[in-house]
């Protein structure tokens, strides 16, 4: 395998892992690279055993295989992304939930969905906060809301409720009182 | 001294009342920095105790520092040190202005001004280079900020920088604004300048500050700075969205840039994309500071954001909104922060939308800040909107101004939301009509006139932090006992960041523990938002290294609203800044090495100074009695919550007294009156200071 059509791909995972997309392997078969399947196996192989790529991080889905470059997309970000491209988007939403409640500490800004890459619609958030008061296993995941009204949630297993609801108002109204 | 790079060496001392204009060597005051280090020591040195803010003897020193104009990143700030006439005392303090006027003071050839005197009729000062004048101001006298800056502009030259007050200031309102540019103002000093009847200062400078290092030193350590240390806005180091190459993200942050999101308004509007932490070309575009401040309704209006001299950061929003003529004001507006925020909490029934849905906050705040900075008001950082509500919602002002009066005040537009009501309100402020003007007067004054009630001092609503009359500024909202200390410490709202923008960063906790364990000794030098432990000794050295770095920064002078650099954007840093590049810059500057520890001692001594030029005007040692206090809201809010449980701000009483007299500890003040000692002072190279206090009795 020609180490230039290696760079091609190689420079394609990266510049989209900037634009925050991963690479399916399917991907490779479509233009502008247009590799057959055994050439996309020998451009991984390749790829995986040259130090000079030690970026590209190959992630295996339930159906597809991705790659990213670690080095122009985090692990955090990466997990979203992966999360996103698995349609496992009411898990997405309860680890995130989590992961910030314990890491930051702070509840999360159902806003946050709309965002990149999340992307959720209005209709799926409903969705996904119906299936939360559903779901035994998502008790954890409460809502609070601020005085403008904006809502967010709060995972009960880091935050206390006392604390969130004051989180979100600070979050939301307080700190722009001292700007 | 002008061997050295940085300083100019040249001080201009301008007497009004004679007329005469003397030079000084900037050099003796090198050790205090610059900027407000010579404030303060000029202030100490020259004001007798008692003078009050108003009187000929009063003076005012317009300071820069051996980084202003060098091309540090955010380095034009002016200070401006005097006695402050809304403080019960009027002691001491400074304001800042950014802007280009510090820069263009150094090119002209100064490190420093010294106002003193009175003029008999109104003038303002222009100094080109090495030739200095008073003019006749009387064209202008009784104008504006913008006209004025123009019409002073049209004799002077395009070029140079204007730094001027409104009706507000010559009318000695006590609530008044200095301000060079559209929008950056100096707050609580302009009505000095109007009792002596100084109209403005206009400056052009063809000269330049001299620097030590080469070129290439130079170029690499503002690369070094730019590439990976350097954040948004407030040194806020993560964005406010999700960004791939992001680890961490922060809804609060002022890292707003993201794809899609434009300048509207720009002559074809400009995207603002993600700008990845190491793209130092696009730093201008990382904090989109109108949608911040205004939603996303202001995104159309956003033309380009503006700055300071020498700053990538650009944090305030120039924004072009037409229908803003529709209340008789320009459309271009320009501001940030509490420019904008102030005037919507004079509306402090709220402000409904005016021409379409969610525009309310812009509106009202772009009007607003225009008023303002014409007039010349200034807002107590806030507090004259909650000054406001209080008096009409207690029934006050109905009890205190005349019938006639409160009869002619629009308060239908303030009750309905109609933010033409400012019109009304600056106006009455500015040129002093009635007793409604008082609310000019600053709060303690305010409350002294009207006699409001103790509630209007513990109420958390009112949001007064000390009984001195201003209110909280990054107080015990801001890192528990590091800020509820830091906001006793000065004469007015301690302006004062560095503890704030590293609290602020967006980082997640124990990142922000580690690096608070290296600078100060401990994890627990740092407390979670809103879930506070007991007072410790390494937030006492928190609190000591914030305040330190604040009065270096307006000493240097650097914008304190950006620096420290404490934290970075890199993970490949362990997000961990550099805070020895502000000694990093000097050395190169002056090309006399000093370090970081030698750096903010220069810190603690000039905080020091303040310390002592506060004992001295308020002829007392007892600063813990008298002056380090706090309303009772701090403690006694949230009635049904205790203090250090998660979910409240509230403070101890007992535990503040312990916060306290560590710090003074840490300060090498008497623990038990919060004064500087005589070893101190000597220690800090003020045995002048140290023999002048003993003169007066006033060392504990």
């Amino acid at each position: 395998m020609e180490k230039e059509s290696i760079k091609v791909v190689v420079d394609l995972i990266r510049e989209s892992s900037s634009n925050g997309k991963f690479i399916k392997y399917e991907d490779l078969n479509k233009e502008p690279i247009s590799l057959k399947d055994d050439d996309i196996t020998k451009v991984i192989e390749n790829i995986t055993l040259d130090p000079e790529y030690a970026d590209i991080v190959k992630r295996q889905g339930k159906e597809h295989s991705y790659l990213y470059s670690n080095k122009k997309m985090t692990e955090n970000y990466a997990s979203i992304v992966f999360r996103v491209e698995e349609k496992e988007l009411l898990k997405l939403l309860v680890e995130t939930v989590r992961y910030e409640s314990k890491t930051y500490p702070r509840p999360t800004t159902i806003s946050l969905f709309s965002e990149s890459p999340f992307n959720f619609n209005n209709q799926q958030v409903c969705d996904f906060l119906k299936q939360i008061i559903e779901k035994g296993e998502y008790s954890d995941i409460l809502k609070t809301k601020a005085s403008n009204g904006s809502e967010y949630l709060y995972s009960s297993k880091y935050l206390t409720n006392d604390y969130a609801v004051a989180l979100t108002q600070w979050i939301e109204v307080d700190q722009f009182l001292t700007p | 001294m002008a061997k050295l790079g940085g300083w100019t060496g040249k001080i201009l001392r301008v007497n009004l009342t004679t007329g005469v204009f003397t030079y000084e060597d900037t050099s003796k005051y090198k050790n205090l920095v610059g900027g407000m280090g010579i404030g303060y020591k000029i202030m100490f040195d020259e004001v007798k105790a008692g003078t009050k803010a108003f009187d000929p003897a009063n003076k005012m020193i317009f300071a820069t520092g051996p980084l202003t104009g060098s091309g540090v990143p955010c380095s034009s700030r002016t200070n401006i040190t005097s006695l402050l006439p809304s403080n019960p005392y009027n002691a001491v303090s400074d304001s800042h202005m950014g802007g280009n006027f510090a820069a263009v003071m150094k090119y002209a050839g100064y490190d420093a001004i010294i106002i003193e005197g009175v003029s008999k009729k109104p003038v303002y000062l222009n100094i080109k280079d090495a030739k200095v004048t008073l003019e006749d101001a009387s064209f202008v006298w009784g104008q504006g900020i913008y006209n004025s800056t123009a019409q002073i502009a049209s004799r002077v030259g395009k070029e140079a920088c204007i730094a001027a007050i409104g009706q507000a200031g010559e009318n000695m309102v006590n609530l008044s604004v200095i301000m060079n540019g559209h929008s950056h103002s100096a707050g609580g000093h302009g009505g000095i300048m109007g009792s002596k009847k100084l109209k403005a200062i206009a400056i052009s400078g063809t000269g330049s500050v001299k620097m030590a290092g080469t070129g290439e030193e130079w170029y690499n350590l503002n690369q070094y700075m730019l590439k990976g240390i350097i954040g948004a806005n407030n040194q806020h180091v993560v964005p406010s969205t999700p960004q791939p190459w992001a680890e961490y993200n922060n809804k609060g942050s002022r890292w707003t840039a993201k794809k899609g999101l434009t300048w509207g308004a720009a002559n074809e509007p400009i995207e603002t994309g993600e700008c990845n932490a190491t793209d130092q070309n696009k730093i201008g575009y990382r904090t989109m500071k109108s949608t911040f401040d205004f939603g996303d309704v202001a995104e159309k209006y956003t033309v380009r954001m503006g700055g300071c001299q020498s700053c990538p950061i650009r944090c305030h929003s120039e924004m072009d909104i037409p229908n803003l003529e529709k209340f008789g004001v320009s459309r271009y507006a320009s501001n940030t922060c509490m420019g904008y925020f102030s005037p919507f909490g004079v509306m402090f029934n709220g402000v409904k939308d005016q021409f379409e849905k969610g525009d309310a906050k812009m509106i009202g705040g772009t009007l607003g800040s225009q008023l303002a900075d014409d007039y010349g008001v200034w807002c107590n950082y806030g507090n004259i909107g909650r000054d406001l509500k209080y008096a009409y919602e207690s029934g006050t002002l109905k009890k205190v101004i005349p019938a006639e009066e409160y009869d002619s005040i629009p308060w239908d537009k303030l009750m309905n939301g109609d933010p033409s009501f400012l019109i009304d309100f600056y106006k009455r402020v500015a040129l002093k009509i009635g007793e409604f003007s008082h609310m000019g007067d600053g709060s303690y004054w305010l409350a002294k006139r009207w006699k409001f009630g103790q509630e209007f001092w513990d109420s958390h609503d009112v949001g007064l932090w000390s009984p001195l009359g201003f209110p909280k500024h990054h107080s015990s909202e801001a890192g528990a006992q590091v800020g509820a200390i830091l906001s006793c410490m000065f004469n007015r709202d301690a302006q004062s960041h560095t503890h704030m923008n590293f609290i602020g960063s967006g980082l997640p906790i124990n990142v922000q523990k580690s690096i608070a364990k290296e600078k100060w000794g401990s994890e627990t030098a740092l407390d979670a938002p809103l879930n506070y432990t007991p007072m410790n000794e390494y937030k006492a050295k928190f609190a000591k290294w914030s305040v330190i770095r604040n009065c270096l920064h307006d000493s240097l002078t650097l914008c304190n609203w950006m620096w420290p650099m404490t934290t970075s954007p890199l993970k490949s840093r362990n997000y961990r800044g550099d805070t020895a590049l502000e000694s990093k810059f000097l050395s190169l500057v002056t090309g006399e090495k000093i370090s970081e520890v030698q750096l903010d001692l220069a810190g603690e001594r000039i905080f020091t100074l303040h310390r002592a030029l506060t004992v001295k005007q308020m002829g007392t040692t007892d600063m813990r009695g008298k002056h380090d206090l706090m309303c009772a809201w701090v403690f006694d809010m949230d009635p049904d919550k205790k203090a250090f449980t998660p979910g409240t701000i509230k403070m101890d009483r007992a535990d503040m007294v312990i916060a306290l007299t560590m710090f003074y500890k840490e300060m090498g003040w008497d623990e038990k009156t919060g004064a500087p000692t005589r070893a101190t002072l000597e220690r800090l190279s003020l045995k002048d200071v140290a023999d002048q206090l003993d003169k007066l009795k006033l060392l504990p």
